[in-house]
Formats: C-alpha cells, structure tokens, sequence
C-alpha cells in the first residue's frame, strides 16, 4: 500500500516545496511508495482529499491559513510541519514588528484606513505548529531534501528520525579558541560587520562578528558557516525544553563574549536574533528599533 | 450596481493549479450571459517591504530571497546588486562572473521546471485527461523525465556550490562574494556541464516538435499587443545579469531606456483612483501614450538582436523564422523560455572556462553609510528592481520592489479576460476543457505569485490597451462579494 501523501502551502515561499523536488533522482524512488494525492504547484487536483500524511508548508499569516490549517489536521493522519515557517513562524513573521493598520496604510498610501484585501490578515503571523498539533517538525528555510525523505521512510514511526539537537557550532569547521575556554574574556573587543573581516577559519564570533549558530540547531551542516558567511538561525531553536527563544538564547551567550553595548546600539538586533522565530515570542512587547538606532552605549 | 450582481453570476476557480503559489480566479456574467470581469487574485501578502525598513542595509541579500523560493537567486544577486551600490562599490570581475555562473543556474533551474514540470502536462496529453501533472512523462518518455532531473540537478548544484545552498544561498555581499570556488569543483562543474550540452539540446528540440506538434486550436492564447521591457547587453545582445533596461513599444520601437534610479520616470505604479491596487506602468512624457508592459523571455527575445552562443543562437534563428520577431502570439513563450534553457547553459561552459572566474580579488570591503542603491536584474520571469535606501547607520529607510509578475499582472489579466470572454461565450459553463484554456493561458506567463509581493493582493485593475484605451473597466469589490 503506497501512502497517499498531500503537499499543501499556506502562506510561504514555496521553497520548501522546491527543497522536496530537490530530491531529483530519488523522487522516482519516493513515488514508488507514495501517492501524491494533492500538490497544487505541480498537479490539477483542487480539493485535499483525507489522506495518510500531509506536508504543511508556510506559516499562518491571513484567516484562510487558519482556517485551511485547521481543515488539513481533520484530513491527515498524520501532519509533518514543514520549514521555519511553519516550524516557527519565518521570515515572514518579522511583520509582527507592526500593525496590521501600519502595513496596509504604508503599502497603500493612497488608500489609507480603507484598503483591505482579498482576505484577512490576521494580526500577528503564527507558526503552523502554535496553532495546530503537528505529528513530526523538520525545521530550516527550507529543510533538507533528506528530511522529506527521512519522514516518508520512517512513517509513521516518526520517533525513529533522529535529527540533530545540539547547537549549529557543533557542527562548524571554523576553528574555536576562546569560545570553549572555560574563563571567557571578551573575545573581542569590536563588533564587526560580517564583511570588513578577513576571511580565516576562525569561529566568526571570535572575530566580533555575531554569528547565530550558537543559538541555533544543527542539522543544515553548516552551510552559511562554511561560504565565510555567519549563520543566520534559519534551523530556529535547539529543541531542548526552555531554548524556545532563540532571541534570548543568543543574546545570553554572547553576553560573555562580545562587548553587548555596542551591540544594543549599532546592530539591529532584533532583525538579527528573532530573525526567523520572532512569531515564538508571543505576548511580547517589542520596541521598535527602526527609527533611529543611533543611540549612544 | 452592485446589489444587482446575482451570486450565480459569479465563478470562481480556485485553487489555480500549476503555478507557482495561491491564486484565484474570478468571473463575473452580465446578465446576457457574457464574461464582463475577470480578475486574477493572488492570496498572499508578506508585507517585505514593510519588514525591511530597520534592518541592516548588509543583511537584504540574506533576506529577500525569501520573498521566493522558485527564483531565490534574483534576489539575493538583485539585492546584492543595490547593496553593492549602497557600498559604494564597484565589484571585481571575478565575483561578477561568480554570481552571474549563479543566475545563468537559476534560469536552467526555474525554466525546466516551468516547461517540464508545469506546462509541459499540458501538451502531452492534450487537454483532455482528468488529471495533469509531469508523472504523465514517466509513462510517455521516462527517458527525457531522466534527462530533465538531471539537468536540474546540475542547475542545483550549480547554485549550491556558487551561492552556497541550492534554495536561499548567501554568498553575495556587498562588494562582491564571500568565497570563491575551489579549482576541483571548477572541473568536476565543467565536466558535468559539458555532458549535458548535447543532451540539453536533444531533449529541448523534443520539447520544440511538441509544442509544433499541439494542434492549432489549443496553441491560440491571446494576442496581447502590449510594450515589452528586459534587459540588455552593450552590443544588443541578451543580457540576463547585467546591462541596460529597455522599452519597446509592439512593433519593435524603442521608447525607453534606463539603468538606475531612472526607472522611476519610466515605470510609474500607479494608484488609480478607481482601483485599490498599485500596479506598474509604463509613461512617457506627460501627455504621450501609456502602455502595460510584459516582461519575461517574450519580451526578453522581442529586445536582444542575437544570442552570442551556437545552439542558442541556431535555435533563435528558428524561432525568428516560425514567428518573427515582434509576434503577438503569447504562445511563442514556451519557445522562448526554451532557448534560454540553451543559452543559460552554453553561458554556464564559458564562465566555467573563463580564467577570471578563478583568480585575483573577488571582494571590496566597504562600509554601508547613507545612500541610495538600485539593483536591476532579469529574473527567469522578467525585469525584477529592488531599490533601497540607508541611513549613516547602514540600516535600510525605505525598499521598492518590483518583481517580474507584479509587471506582468494587467497583462495577466487582460489575458484571462480575453479567454474567458471567448471560451465561456453565450452562457457557456466551465468544462474541463474550458478550464485547461483558462489555466494555461495564464500558466504561460509563468506567474510567480510568492514573488508578486508588492502590489500583490488583489490585482484588479482596469485594462489599457496599447494605444492607451480603456479596453476594461474593473470595478472594487465589495466584501460580501470575495466571500463566495
Ligand atoms: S521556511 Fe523558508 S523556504 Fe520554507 S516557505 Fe518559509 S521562507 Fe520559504
Ligand atoms: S558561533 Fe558561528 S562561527 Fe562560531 S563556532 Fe558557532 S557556528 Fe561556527
Ligand atoms: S548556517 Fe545557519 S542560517 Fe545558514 S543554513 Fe545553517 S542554520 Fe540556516
């Protein structure tokens, strides 16, 4: 029996979707034992019918995500949430910085106080898993190939996928001194611009660059790291019970690292720590940063 | 009017299948019976350009890409591009042909899976069959199924090794790349690349006698006799990384040209006041005619005089001969996405062989201050423009930006109006064969709706013609009425 397997897209980018094609070859193998029994982008069908497993992509952004992340639950057996997006909430979550009203004004000039749209946008963008119970995450924007291939091997064993839990460092070539001394002295005493550094195969945040990936899952390989180019945090938290906040992860680990003052005042900081997980910290009353930002330390 | 809009005169299709993102369609019956609106709404709306305001000026490359997952590269190398001018930088040749090795990958990645994977169903087993999709190749001709994988998967790897990750890289920065490429995957990249020219070539002529093969009454999309707008090189040639933007009118006049922020005397979005939706146009001078623009490989084709490659070039002489140039048939689309599959990857072997590719400096440190940045490029769907501006702090103050099918969109529309108006004729319900039309003569653009996230949402708009006429008047919606 093949499973029968629906790939749906809430309000996303479609690259996981991309990220699932990558499988190139292996996909004839994949086919052999799964249905696809509903994938918009590359099929005809227009409704999701009840199925074994069904991909979510995308986060929750307008009240139809909603209301189609609710129908999808009903449907699967099993739900695997897909990407950071759906994961915790992605890129498209930093629009929680503002107001519905301010994003529909500022685009809509013209329009002000009486634009609103083909549907509804929900105040603040959610994670698909804040919203509904997901059966198995694969986080990353976007996840591997191998994920995908992973979950359809193992279903519905979802238990037996071991992806990794520690943070991105463990996985870095880039040399580590300071950062694994026990006395930690500011490694640096300036923080640089990712690029005004020579390239070396140091560690970045021993060259006063903030690099996420001590915030940050394993399981990418290290990609960003290892292009000479710091990570970002697109794998979000390590999954360990009380590191939800990526944010706060980062901001207390490099608390001992690197001179924090200058930080607060030169970087935009929460652009950079909440960069793909700001939809995780709910109930928070963020200060905006964006005007100015030229204070003093 | 609009208490007397009857609900049964209104048919909506939704999802529209085989593109890339959410969409819906609508339509709206006069009371004879007639098609007397349609509308193409795309259901998404991330709010970048909103986001962006704040953020370090360094970081949009690393961000934009996730305005689209099909076309990341365009954006991170067009982001890259306006970040660089930000800099102040002029980037060395060697990160140039780095990142343009990236672009020349995308467009193989993104065009094979428009021709094989979306459209190409639609060909093969004519219009008729329940259900499309590129599975129909494994039954037809698993052979070319195998030959496209692996074809895309070199474009991936392509991306992977230049950029960093296949989906989303990062390696432009401001001022040029963060790593080069070592001398081992140089060769293995030549090697595979050279594989894959003769095989390249078999299986998109396969593709060219398939489309001949289509019979005539299905390859009738609508004639739109619009300007056109791409990019192109010093020596009017096809420029797809670099070079000047132009406007031509139907007939092959140009009536534009620009390079910078100077897109802005020429590509206006407009708010009208009888329409909640920004969309681009293009102007002249005051009082001279206006025109919706189309862009994309049409269009691109439409303003390059030759493509300097062999295989490209032959088959653009071919496709000259079959059409002519400046043709009106939309249908030409799938021949010109075709032979830029070809010229992609003959440009892919030349950069790959290019000495510079491999020595002397491939980045200029430079810090970001107050400024002003335009990055122009041509995405596998057309022009794509991301504009920014920074503060001392080299943080972003203000972002424009316009993606291929935001441009597109009146032409879309007009499109979809056009075929509606003649397929659903007399009171003539949507049957699957209606349907197929609708689709494909929208699937022809190749709309990227994740992308259109600028003027994104409702995409209702009054249609001009090409001598400016009002061909369509398109009225707001009322709420009640988007709920059904
Ligand atoms: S997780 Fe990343 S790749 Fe996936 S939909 Fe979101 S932005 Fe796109
Ligand atoms: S902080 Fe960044 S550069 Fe340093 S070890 Fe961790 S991942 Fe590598
Ligand atoms: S290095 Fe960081 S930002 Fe880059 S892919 Fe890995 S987790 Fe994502």
């Amino acid at each position: 029996m093949r499973i029968k397997v629906a790939y749906c897209i809430l309000t996303s980018c479609t690259g996981c979707k991309i990220s699932f094609l990558d499988m190139h070859e292996k996909i004839l193998d994949v086919l052999e034992k799964i249905d696809i029994v509903y994938s918009q982008m590359i099929q005809d069908h227009r409704e999701v019918p009840e199925c074994d497993l069904i991909f979510v992509e995308g986060s929750i952004s307008t009240d139809e995500d909603y209301k189609e992340a609710l129908e999808l639950r009903k449907k699967a057996k099993y739900l695997v949430a897909v990407g950071a997006c759906a994961c915790f909430g992605g890129i498209p979550a930093m629009r929680n910085f503002y107001s519905t009203d301010e994003i529909l004004d500022s685009t809509y000039s013209q329009k002000k106080g009486r634009y609103t749209g083909p549907n509804e946008l929900l105040p603040k963008v959610k994670s698909l898993s804040s919203v509904i119970d997901v059966d198995f995450e694969i986080p990353g924007c976007p996840p591997l190939p191998e994920n995908f291939i992973e979950v359809i091997d193992n279903y519905p064993n979802f238990d037996n996928i071991k992806l990794p839990t520690k943070t991105l460092c463990v996985e870095c070539d880039l040399k580590k001194e300071k950062l694994l001394s026990p006395i930690r002295e500011f490694t640096s005493l300036k923080i640089n611009d990712p690029y005004e550094v020579d390239d070396t195969d140091m560690c970045f945040l021993e060259r006063g660059v903030l690099c996420m990936g001590i915030a940050t899952r394993s399981g990418c390989g290290g990609r960003c790291v290892g292009m000479q180019v710091p990570c970002r945090g697109c794998f979000g938290p390590p999954p360990q019970e009380g590191s939800e906040d990526q944010g706060a992860g980062m901001i207390s680990a490099v608390a001992s690292i690197l001179p924090t003052g200058r930080l607060i005042a030169k970087e935009d900081i929460l652009g950079l720590v909440y960069r793909y997980s700001l939809s995780m910290i709910t109930n928070l009353q963020i200060k905006r940063t964006n005007e100015g930002g030229n204070k003093d330390e | 009017m609009k208490e007397e809009i009857k609900m049964n005169n209104i048919i909506t299709i939704e999802p529209v299948s085989r593109l890339e993102g959410k969409a819906r369609i609508t339509f709206e019956r006069d009371n004879q019976g007639e098609i007397s609106r349609a509308e193409f709404s795309v259901l998404e709306f991330r709010a970048f350009e909103k986001f962006l305001e704040g953020r370090m000026a360094r970081e949009m490359p690393r961000i934009t890409p996730r305005i689209c997952g099909i076309c990341p590269v365009s954006h991170h190398l067009v982001s890259a591009k306006a970040t660089d001018m930000l800099a102040r930088t002029v980037i060395p040749v060697r990160a140039a042909l780095h990142r343009e090795l990236m672009h020349m990958a995308q467009f193989i990645h993104s065009h094979t899976l428009h021709v094989y994977f979306l459209a190409l169903p639609d060909f093969i087993d004519s219009f008729k069959a329940e259900s499309n999709d590129f599975r129909l190749l494994l039954k037809t001709d698993p052979d070319m199924l195998k030959k496209v994988i692996r074809l895309r998967k070199f474009a991936q790897y392509v991306i992977e090794v230049t950029g960093g990750k296949a989906i989303h890289p990062m390696s432009a920065i401001p001022g040029g790349i963060s790593k080069p490429m070592s001398e081992e995957q140089r060769s293995e990249l030549i090697k595979e690349a050279k594989e894959l020219v003769p095989i390249t070539k078999e299986i998109l002529y396969k593709v060219w006698d398939l489309l001949d093969a289509v019979p005539d009454k299905l390859k009738q999309y609508e004639t739109l006799e619009t300007h056109s707008m791409a990019m192109i090189s010093k020596n009017n040639t096809i420029a797809l990384y670099d070079g000047e933007v132009v406007i031509i009118d139907k007939n092959g006049k140009r009536k534009a040209g620009y390079r910078g922020a100077s897109y802005q005397k020429y590509v206006e979005e407009r708010t009208m006041e009888w329409s909640w939706t920004k969309f681009p146009y293009f102007r002249k001078d005051e009082g001279e005619e206006s025109s919706i623009l189309q862009v994309g490989p049409l269009a691109r084709q439409k303003i390059y005089d030759s493509i300097p490659t062999a295989i490209a070039g032959e088959m653009l002489d071919k496709f000259r001969e079959q059409f002519g140039r400046y043709t009106v048939e939309n249908y030409a689309t799938h021949y010109a996405r075709v032979l830029e599959i070809m010229y992609s990857l003959e440009r892919t072997v030349e950069i790959l062989e290019d000495d510079n590719l491999m020595n002397n400096d491939y980045k200029i440190k430079n810090k970001i201050t107050k400024a002003s940045g335009v990055g122009l490029l041509e995405a596998p769907r057309g022009t794509l423009i991301h504009h920014f501006e920074s503060n001392e702090d080299g943080r972003i103050t203000n972002s424009n930006i316009l993606v291929a099918t935001t441009f597109n969109n009146p032409a879309i529309n007009l499109a979809l109006f056009k075929v509606a108006k003649a397929q659903m004729a007399g009171g003539k319900e949507i049957d699957n064969e209606t349907l197929r039309y609708i689709e494909s003569s929208v699937r022809i653009f190749d709309p990227c709706l994740t992308c259109s996230s600028h003027s994104f949402n409702n995409f209702t708009i009054k249609v001009i013609n090409h001598r400016g006429e009002t061909i369509e008047h398109v009225q707001e919606r009322s709420k009640d009425l988007r709920a059904t």
